[in-house]
């Protein structure tokens, strides 16, 4: 599916095999385009299939600029299909590569602005490099390696301080932060990492901050005497039923639920013709699809208790309003590549007017948005967490589509040191397109 | 013709150009030569920080008070080293350079670790089923560790930019299993100022 292709009103007649090819342009420029069609990776993903998109991924030819979407779209596969050492491997791959496109090339900016931005090594934007971190916790936590997810804390936290404290996109990373910090009793670390989770999800507005950040906040606080800070978090958090943990031996479950896909990015391009010359002129820049995930419910059912899960990220928010910021660089970038084609065309017709209109054919066909991202994460990123008396218990999982249809998964019994909290995701990779256009 | 030839030459020395661009090129190196490619902790620290921390904790006179005490080596195993780092540093080198360097001394015995005791006790159970009894090894004489070397890796990490300093503390503390006496606390710091490149090709 194209996006949207705008013509402008032409200047003057151009000659009818001028109008022909150009004609000839503006259907071909609709036809291509990566991510504008469904691949077989996301059919795959779709169906709950993993293991089979990875295969089409890896069918997939990967040019080196495109390198850490590779790794990055690898590891969340690997995750997916439960093997988390193989995920962090891909991590580590990405994480390396994004290292070294910390030096910006030359020659790649100077593709970008007389070619396209898809010249470009792609870097990963910066929440998707938090997110990177975000999911090699995850990863550790799930495989019960804890000082291995601290270190990874650690590494985001030296991301995160080169911005500033109370960054929206950061909120979900500074709570996971947290977890992993109370996770080995390092209360103080805790209590930090959720005051700036509480920081940064009140700043971004949107997303309403969780109750359960809001209990451990009260929570933390009263453990650690803070009493004056314990009274604020009453006062605002008003009536929030919050709980004291029986003792430090009590155990809990943690489930993470990994909604929907982030939505693509499709291609809008404007068709000029200059009146002067008859020159087109083209600029491409890219835009956010809408996409729908199923509303799913997950209630996690031990003993008497089935607490519902709570958002923690919109993820797919966070991709648009990173977008938005990015929005004043992209464009000038397309409009300076308006102005270097067009001399380019203009520079070539002097000397021969076939050379110049090829240049300008050439021009308009390389005129491409750069639609790359990070394809493979969620929508949504949700959370339920509840004590368990018993560490080795086996839990139920029930997930409700928005039908109403319940899909129920069991989660074997393990052992857990007393204390120990148990991390576990559930991946549900389904959504819908509900808009094309922007 | 000449120009045909010049071409010719060029497109050949190109090629080469382009191909020893490509190629994999493997240097072989001393492994006591040091060579910092990230700035991140490496071979190196791991090499003398153990080096150094175990000449430090041998010089101490916990060895030869407990030689006078009991007119035997001490017994000495290695425990949990933590890595609180900023790295996925491979904790498991580290506390191989330094079992190698406490057994090479010859000051101390060494005990294995707790899963290598494990795999072995497996064995003399298999022992007692399969083994002549001239060759079976008994249960119940193994050598119990006298001390245990626990420690931690820290950093701390201060980066602004392409340029850091990052900084690692390694402490390490030997702690008697008689009594719980810390008998020796060592500690050894790096500090490394890492600068990353602003302009690639």
């Amino acid at each position: 599916m194209a996006g949207p292709r705008t013509v402008f009103r032409a200047g003057r007649a151009p000659g009818v095999w001028q109008a022909a090819c150009y004609a000839a342009i503006l259907l071909l420029s609709g036809c291509v385009g990566y991510g504008q069609l469904t691949s077989p990776l996301e059919q795959h993903l779709q169906a709950q299939q993993p293991d089979k998109a990875l295969q089409a991924l890896e069918a997939q030819r990967h040019a080196e600029r495109d390198k850490v979407i590779y790794f990055l779209d690898k590891a969340m596969l690997l995750r997916m299909s439960g093997d988390w050492q193989g995920s962090n491997e891909n991590f580590e791959q990405a994480k390396q590569r994004i290292e070294q496109l910390d030096a910006v090339s030359v020659r790649e900016q100077a593709a970008a602005v007389s070619i396209n931005d898809t010249l470009r090594s792609y870097a990963g934007e910066r929440f998707e490099r938090i997110l990177l971190h975000v999911y090699g916790i995850l990863n550790y936590l799930e495989a019960g390696r804890l000082d291995q997810a601290r270190v990874e804390v650690l590494q985001l936290d030296v991301l995160l301080r080169q911005q500033e404290d109370g960054e929206p996109q950061a909120a979900f990373a500074r709570y996971l932060s947290g977890l992993v910090f109370e996770s080995q009793s390092e209360w103080s670390d805790a209590m930090i990492a959720y005051r700036k989770a509480y920081q940064s999800y009140r700043q971004g507005g949107k997303q309403p901050v969780p109750d359960y950040l809001q209990s451990d906040l009260l929570r933390l606080s009263e453990r650690l005497g803070l009493m004056d800070e314990h009274e604020q978090y009453r006062q605002e958090f008003g009536q929030l039923q919050w709980q004291r943990p029986r003792s430090d031996k009590q155990a809990e479950l943690v489930i993470f639920l990994h909604n929907g896909l982030v939505p693509r990015k499709r291609e809008q391009a404007i068709f000029v013709q200059d009146p002067g010359s008859g020159r087109m002129i083209s600029v491409a820049t890219p835009y956010y699809e809408t996409r729908e995930a199923p509303r799913v419910r997950l209630r996690v059912v031990a003993g008497d208790q089935h607490p519902e899960a709570q958002s923690m990220m919109d993820v797919a928010a966070v991709a648009r309003k990173s977008l938005e910021a990015q929005m004043p660089g992209i464009i000038s970038r397309a409009l300076a590549r308006a102005v270097v084609k067009n001399q380019a065309s203009k520079a070539a017709e002097q000397k021969d007017a076939l050379a110049g209109f090829l240049v300008n054919v050439a021009g308009v066909l390389t005129e491409r948005a750069d639609m790359r991202a990070w394809y493979t994460l969620p929508q949504d990123i949700l959370m339920a967490r509840l004590p368990i008396p018993d560490a080795a218990q086996a839990v139920q999982v029930e997930l409700q589509d928005s039908l109403g249809r319940v899909v129920v998964r069991e989660l074997p019994a393990r052992q857990m040191p007393a204390g120990g909290k148990r991390f576990v995701s559930l991946h549900w990779p389904v959504s819908k397109v509900t808009k094309w256009r922007p | 013709m000449i120009i045909l030839k010049r071409g010719a030459w060029l497109a050949g020395v190109m090629t080469l150009v382009m191909a020893a661009g490509c190629a994999t090129k493997v240097d072989r190196m001393e492994v006591e030569e040091v060579k910092d490619l990230s700035g991140q902790w490496n071979d190196t620290d791991s090499r003398l920080v153990s080096q150094e921390m175990i000449a430090d904790v041998l010089s101490r006179p916990w060895v030869r008070e407990f030689r006078a005490a009991k007119a035997q080596k001490p017994a000495v195993i290695v425990g949990e080293i933590r890595n609180l780092s900023h790295e996925h540093v491979n904790v498991n080198t580290f506390v191989g350079d330094m079992e190698r360097e406490l057994i090479n001394s010859g000051e101390v015995q060494f005990v294995a670790s707790r899963t290598e005791r494990g795999e072995i006790r497996e064995e003399r159970l298999d022992q007692d089923l399969n083994a002549s009894e001239e060759s079976r090894k008994a249960m119940g004489k193994e050598l119990g560790a006298d001390f245990m070397l626990k420690g931690t890796i820290n950093t701390i990490i201060d980066a602004e930019g392409k340029k850091s300093v990052r900084y690692y503390q390694i402490d390490l503390t030997l702690i008697s299993l008689a009594d719980n006496r810390k008998v020796w606390v060592g500690q050894k710091k790096i500090k490394k100022f890492v600068q990353k490149p602003g302009l690639r090709f």
